[in-house]
């Protein structure tokens, strides 16, 4: 589910970096889901676009396509006024974000162990 | 590059873009003087300082609801300064928005991704 292959590029095997870039994401990026619940919450459809857009490119940095990928779908139901699929895709994506941000974690704890 | 330490704004409301993407620039040419905001507005008020060059997301209000979004911010640019060139930055890839931004005065339209990063440098080395 996360390929970090990009990051470790990215960076050059600095983990320092990886590990700046990771928390950065961590920090941000549960905040940005309570945001997009409280769009769906107003039927703010233009305010959900606007963040699962903002998100997109974060998951594509971390490696975690399939959330890249169903943050974009969100992105285009809402812009296009699909919204009957609205929730169901954020439960999913919402639970892919809990299971990558599990990943990330345990791959910072085993960076700060070496 | 013509210039020996250009001065680039990065405009973006998303930390860990503007994180990477700086260390990024400063990894290609460690002659950038790179300054970052989180809003257009504070870009603005800094234009006296003559950047060399701006990267300018498209949506800009994200976290600050009432920040003027992103071309609006490339109008007010080019009303101040024609000549500055500015890179617009969204992950939409809509050749509608790509048009506006360029229509407006924007000098590129870089999707955000991966391979952001390089065609952004590359588009800052040939015009600074």
């Amino acid at each position: 589910m996360v390929d970090l292959t990009f990051l470790k590029e990215f960076t050059g095997g600095d983990y320092k970096k990886m590990i700046r870039y990771i928390n950065l994401y961590l920090e941000n990026t549960p905040a940005s889901f309570d945001q997009m619940q409280r769009n769906i919450d107003n039927q703010d459809w233009s305010g959900l676009a606007i963040n699962a857009h903002s998100l997109k490119p974060q998951a594509e940095f971390m490696g975690i396509k399939s959330l890249k990928d169903i943050l974009a779908d969100i992105e285009n139901c809402a812009r296009q006024g699909r919204v009957e699929h609205v929730e169901s895709l954020f439960k999913i994506a919402r639970q892919q974000q809990k299971e990558s941000e599990k990943y990330l974690i345990q791959f910072l704890e085993s960076l700060e162990r070496t | 590059m013509k210039t020996l330490k250009p001065t680039v704004f990065i405009v973006d409301d998303e930390p860990l873009l503007t994180e990477m993407l700086t260390d990024y620039l400063l990894k290609q040419y460690a002659g950038f003087i790179i300054k970052s905001f989180p809003t257009g507005e504070a870009c603005l008020k800094n234009l006296f300082e003559n950047p060399d060059i701006v990267v300018l997301d498209y949506y800009l209000n994200t976290k600050e609801k009432d920040a003027s979004n992103g071309i609006d911010i490339l109008k007010e640019i080019k009303k101040r300064n024609k000549t500055l060139p500015v890179i617009m930055l969204s992950s939409q890839k809509s050749y509608g928005i790509a048009s506006k931004t360029i229509m407006y005065g924007a000098m590129h339209y870089v999707i955000k991704g991966q391979d952001a990063f390089k065609e952004i440098f590359e588009l800052i080395n040939a015009n600074v």
